[in-house]
């Protein structure tokens, strides 16, 4: 009973974290670039993709297990500013992804109150979530298995209720399969909507810093990783297609939240409470983690002497991590007023799945760079993966990232090339920035010994 | 390629750390103002030599230090700390920051969230980390 609870808890958990209210975001995206048809394809190539990621980094996991993964297994494979750009831009990306959830979810509920400023709504969910991580309370494992089950079960549930007998609708057939005129060649509509739909699984791998003990390395985690995959594969195309049933592609490409759009075709105007139900369930599996595991990353990084000693600072009351949760708070503040002032929910989901991408190749070289480096590390899951496989990911995930940019259409690219340019400059500064500190600050303890 | 050096070790067994370790924790009132009704098990692994020792914190003071572990792995309060003897020897001395330790890979703790949070704190407390 208590294996299966472990398990069922490390499935929920890698489920739960990749399925945020964004996830919605994504998929209006992908009916941009893709017929249903191929974005069910590229939802399932992507998902496929990541299985295969999962069992490297549950490789890396099985070296160090509980470590602060990101951190830790691209430094101790990558050179040190390699390794401390790519977590720097992953740290961006976290940042930017709790913006634009709690933007997300403000939309949300201006569905049912619109007379509430969209500002207020996104600062009072980020002002809640930093409050509940200064106290130092913990969502209990069975709350997380419990909300994240029934975030999935209600997508399922919803999406079959929706598409029914409407299935038809879809008019899959060889001609509108085949069809280049309305959305181009399906390769490019594939390669256009793969990369976005990477941002559909992230976070899936955050599972390898909750193992409940060393031998939970060897199979539980390792397993754990490709069925939250599944899982999630499979809810995403349900509702995708019921979406494509049900309404207009237009219809769901114009609207950063197309499920509350859905809903209301749905069950009319209740539709918008349904919807809010479904946010709120994916906003405590997936945000309320993502800022405590973003708070952890900015706590670790202060600690080793990378960012200011005050973000590394602890409550000796409850031992939160209160430097890295208000910083990691003020951060998502500042990144949900750009967002909502400027409307740039899905140009920053699309530029997250290009950073992630990277990011993901980057554990793939670390896999074959500590294989070479350290050949008789103790390993407790080795992936099957054949080497050749493993390099060819290493090349495919990135070209995959700046194809999903490329998925952007008119002035949009060019915004999300501006952000990512700007990111990468930011990361690369602030790299040479810390490392600038830490020599500074070894250079001063070594005075300090002298005297 | 872990950086912080753990090759320059002073002759000290994992005992004698732990019972420095114990000391130093019960004649803190900072760490007795942290641990408030916070009571575990702290299993302290070393994977190269295979020893085992269970140190009992409760009721404010960590009460006991046993060989080997008298509970289950699947309790709740249980806190597994596993690294090879050497860095454990220097955690519990106050000369290798456990946090750093869990970044470089050195050490793994099988624990809640808040449990590793804590334990950094208390190694805070202890040595000015």
């Amino acid at each position: 009973m208590k294996k299966a609870f472990e398990l069922g808890f490390y499935v929920t958990f890698g489920a739960g974290i990749a399925f945020g209210i964004s996830s919605f975001t994504i998929i209006s995206e992908l009916f941009k670039v893709a017929s249903s048809f191929w974005l069910v394809v590229s939802i399932c190539i992507a998902g496929l993709i990541c299985m295969l990621l999962s069992s490297s980094i549950a490789e890396l996991a099985s070296m160090y297990p509980s470590s602060p993964g990101v951190r830790t297994y691209l430094k101790v494979a990558l050179p040190p500013r390699t390794s401390l750009f790519l977590v720097y831009l992953y740290l961006m990306f976290m940042i930017m992804v709790a913006g634009i959830e709690s933007y997300l979810f403000a939309l949300v509920v201006r569905q049912l109150f619109p007379q509430l400023p969209a500002l207020a709504v996104v600062l009072t969910l980020l002002a809640c979530t930093v409050v509940v991580n200064l106290l130092g309370l913990e969502l209990p494992r069975g709350v997380q298995m419990f909300t994240t089950t029934a975030l999935i079960l209600g997508v399922l549930g919803l999406g079959a209720y929706g598409a029914g007998t409407h299935l038809s609708e879809l008019h899959w057939n060889s001609t509108t399969i085949m069809d280049r005129q309305t959305l181009g060649h399906p390769l490019w509509q594939v390669l256009g909507a793969v990369g976005s739909a990477v941002y559909l699984f992230i976070g899936f791998e955050w599972v390898t810093m909750m193992g409940f003990s060393a031998k939970s390395y060897e199979r539980k985690i390792p397993i754990s990783m490709p069925l939250a995959i599944l899982t999630n594969i499979v809810a995403y195309c349900v509702f995708s297609l019921a979406m494509a049933t049900r309404m207009h592609v237009a219809n769901i490409t114009v609207t950063d939240i197309p499920q509350i759009s859905y809903f209301v075709q749905i069950f009319g105007a209740r539709g918008s409470a349904v919807g809010l139900m479904l946010s709120i369930l994916a906003i405590v599996s997936c945000f309320n983690a993502g800022v405590m595991g973003g708070s952890r990353l900015i706590h670790a990084l202060a600690r080793e002497g990378n960012f200011p000693k005050s973000w590394g600072k602890i409550s000796l009351n409850t031992g939160a991590p209160i430097g890295g949760v208000l910083a990691l708070g003020g951060l998502a503040a500042i990144g949900s007023v750009v967002i909502v002032r400027f409307n740039l929910a899905e140009i920053t989901a699309v530029v997250g799945s290009t950073i992630v991408c990277f990011v993901y190749a980057a554990f793939m070289w670390a896999v074959l760079r500590l294989r070479k480096a350290q050949p008789n590390a103790r390993r407790t899951f080795r992936s099957p993966l054949p080497v050749w496989l493993q390099w060819g990911m290493v090349g495919v995930l990135p070209v995959a990232g700046i194809g999903a940019l490329f998925g952007l259409e008119g002035k949009t690219f060019y915004y999300g090339l501006a952000t990512i340019t700007g990111l990468v400059v930011i990361s690369a500064v602030t790299v040479l920035w810390s490392t600038k500190y830490n020599s500074n600050a070894a250079a001063m303890r070594l005075q300090a010994k002298a005297s | 390629m872990a950086t912080t050096d753990v090759s320059a070790i002073q002759t000290s067994s994992l005992l004698a750390s732990l019972q420095d370790f114990q000391n130093r924790f019960n004649n803190d009132t900072r760490v007795k103002k942290l641990i408030k009704g916070w009571n575990r098990y702290l299993k302290v692994d070393g994977t190269d030599t295979g020893e085992i020792y269970t140190l009992t914190i409760q009721d404010l003071a960590v009460n006991k230090i046993e060989t080997g572990s008298p509970v289950s792995d699947d309790d709740e309060d249980l806190i597994s700390l596993q690294a090879a003897q050497e860095v454990l020897v220097r955690i519990f001395t106050g000369k290798y920051n456990p946090a750093h330790a869990l970044i470089d890979g050195a050490l793994a703790v099988f624990s809640g969230e808040r449990d590793k949070v804590k334990l950094e704190a208390i190694a805070m407390i202890i040595w000015g980390m």
